[in-house]
């Protein structure tokens, strides 16, 4: 709790700090963009902050982006959506912020109980991801930026359009129906030759289990002898730490969204 | 010229006599008088003998040299002909057949001479299913035919059901079977970071001796191993001594697979048999597999028996199909033509249906 409550106040400080110079409209009170990790240089940090506005005006939702040096030891996600509702829970329509910290180089995005519906975890570690962490891990964190911004108005821009949010698992997938071609080949292959067996029931005996005589069996001889051993090892699948959610998930009220390393 | 063959021939009307399946007499179909089996068989001894020395005395004046040209030495070897005694006709059979029935009259005929210098078949066991049972047994097994060809079942025309008795050798065996087996036990620790797990192998020992009896193998080189192997089994409990009375009516062949060649399929299967009864009492592993199998023959023996089996031959797109049923069981076997064009309907519905379904779980486990 007290991480916590150093944590915003530090980022309180930054934001109106920051605030100062950019042309905000009066309702609100914090901007799209604070770069309190000094990535972005000035003239980029302008262009990014007009794009974010319009994406935000243009859709009535909170599109934010914040760099920190360092969330204090705090889980990043945590520490994402604290700020979230503090700062950007007044948005009509949801709202959805990024976070990097670059101390442990990893990044964040949570949305609100709105967003979600309209952006879903598991595009955020989707699709929306794969829209920024290579010019993240490449350190051009403008374009990265932008490209965040620009892939949540293409997101919005679907959820208007069609009533309901992008997902990907409703897309036809080529992968899945090469599989299930190839599955359903083979039964259908499998169901052909059973039929095809079927025409004959002429078959060579290979046993004379039915001639065997069972009670003149005499087990006369018996040696189990033990040899070797031998150790195999299968790692687990590593459980998401909680301070490395890559996956979607939703924290404490309602949040989504998901994180990761770049 | 003396009758070089002996038709069975009813004393009281002189109709053909007959063995009617099921029953335990020789029974004539035209008066209904009954004959104990073992009165037919004194009754036609004699018979029988003179009939046999009559074929002698052909056969010792057989020139195959003025066989004419159309035949070689080697097809006359195969090919003989023998006199039916109630219409004169010739009979032409090739060298194995023992009985048969006159093409012309349709008397049952023996023909003694090839009960000669062979073995005297220890058992029979008699036709129980008699030509009803299987033409019937035969459509019934075309029903439910998904891959039958429509003009098969349209136009199939049964062209010849033969009830014959199929020469088999009869193995008993007692013997000593040794096997190895690889074994292995799991035991599995899960720890926070992995799953462990300690296989541990043994090396399996089993010796045990038992008995198999009467495992039957076909002596008969015309007859499909297959289909010999596929009519099994027969009720061994129904087996009467052989007498020659209950071939009347019916083909019959001896042997002219050996004892001694058939031994190996006998063998094979004994291992086989032998190898899975010592793997029953490999126990408390949770896998274990065979290594190898060893199998020594303690005692040995064999016994000659002739079989009833009833053989049926159809024709399709100028190809026989032959099918044949146990004579004492009514198992009937064979193999039918499919049609390819339904076989690859079928295979594109069984291919379809599941698509759509397989295709949400693939989906399901790829995202």
């Amino acid at each position: 709790m007290k991480k916590i409550f150093a944590i915003v106040t530090l980022l309180v400080s930054l934001l109106m700090g920051i605030s100062t110079g950019f042309v905000a409209e009066a309702a609100e009170k914090y901007p799209s963009f604070v770069d309190g990790a000094e990535l972005v240089e000035p003239v980029d940090k302008t262009k990014l902050l007009s794009n974010l506005r319009q994406i935000e005006t243009k859709h009535g939702i909170r599109c934010a982006v914040l760099t920190v040096k360092s969330t204090q030891g705090m889980n990043i996600r945590q520490y994402a959506e604290a700020v979230q509702d503090k700062y950007f829970a007044d948005a009509e329509k949801g709202s959805i912020l990024m976070v990097i910290s670059m101390d442990n180089r990893k990044w964040h995005i949570t949305t609100d109980k709105t967003m979600r519906t309209k952006i879903i975890d598991d595009v955020v570690t989707g699709s929306l991801k794969e829209a920024f962490i290579k010019d993240l891990g490449q350190g051009r964190y403008a374009a990265a930026f932008n490209n965040y911004g620009r892939k949540v108005d293409e997101l919005m821009t679907y959820y208007e359009k069609n009533g309901e949010a992008y997902d990907p698992s409703k897309e036809f997938s080529f992968g899945a129906a090469g599989v299930a071609a190839i599955i359903s080949f083979l039964i259908g292959g499998g169901v052909k030759k059973g039929m095809v067996d079927s025409m004959s029931n002429v078959t060579n005996a290979v046993e004379a289990g039915q001639y065997l005589k069972r009670d003149t069996f005499n087990l006369i001889g018996k040696n189990d002898r033990y040899l070797y051993t031998h150790t195999t090892v299968v790692p687990k699948a590593k459980s998401r730490s909680s301070d490395d959610d890559s996956g979607g998930g939703g924290g404490g009220g309602g949040h989504g969204g998901g994180g990761g390393s770049f | 010229m003396a009758d070089t063959s002996v038709s069975y021939k009813c004393p009281n009307c002189s109709a053909p006599l007959s063995f009617l399946p099921g029953n335990d007499k020789v029974t004539c179909e035209y008066c209904g008088t009954e004959f104990e089996v073992k009165t037919i068989e004194e009754m036609f001894a004699k018979q029988e003998e003179r009939a046999a020395q009559a074929e002698e005395a052909k056969e010792a004046k057989w020139d195959t040299a003025h066989a004419g040209s159309e035949f070689t030495e080697d097809e006359t070897a195969f090919l003989k002909s023998f006199t039916c005694s109630t219409c004169g006709a010739e009979l032409v059979c090739d060298e194995n057949t023992m009985a048969t029935e006159c093409c012309y009259c349709g008397n049952p005929t023996m023909i003694p001479s090839r009960f000669k210098g062979m073995l005297k078949p220890d058992y029979v066991i008699p036709f129980k299913k008699t030509k009803e049972d299987a033409v019937a047994a035969l459509k019934k097994f075309y029903e439910g035919r998904k891959l039958l060809p429509d003009a098969f079942t349209a136009n199939n025309r049964v062209e010849d059901i033969q009830p014959m008795y199929v020469p088999f050798w009869l193995f008993d065996s007692e013997v000593t079977a040794s096997a190895a087996f690889k074994a292995e036990n799991d035991v599995v620790f899960d720890t926070a970071d992995s799953v462990i797990t300690e296989t541990s192998v043994y090396d399996v020992e089993r010796t045990g001796t038992m008995k198999f009896e009467r495992i039957p193998v076909d002596g008969s080189e015309k007859m499909d191993d297959a289909y010999m192997e596929s009519i099994e089994p027969f009720d061994y409990s129904e087996m009467v001594p052989f007498t020659t009375a209950y071939l009347t009516g019916y083909l019959a062949d001896k042997y002219d697979v050996s004892a001694e060649d058939s031994v190996p399929r006998a063998d094979k299967r004994v291992e086989y048999s032998a190898a899975g009864v010592l793997e029953e009492t490999v126990t408390g592993y949770m896998r274990h597999q065979v290594e190898s199998c060893a199998i020594r023959k303690d005692v040995g023996s064999v016994k000659y028996a002739l079989v009833p089996v009833w053989i049926l031959t159809t024709r399709y797109q100028n190809q026989p199909y032959t099918f044949m049923m146990n004579g004492q069981t009514g198992k009937f076997v064979g193999s039918l033509p499919w049609d390819k064009g339904k076989a690859s309907k079928y295979q594109a519905i069984a291919t379809l249906i599941p698509l759509p379904i397989i295709y949400f779980i693939a989906k399901f486990l790829l995202n």
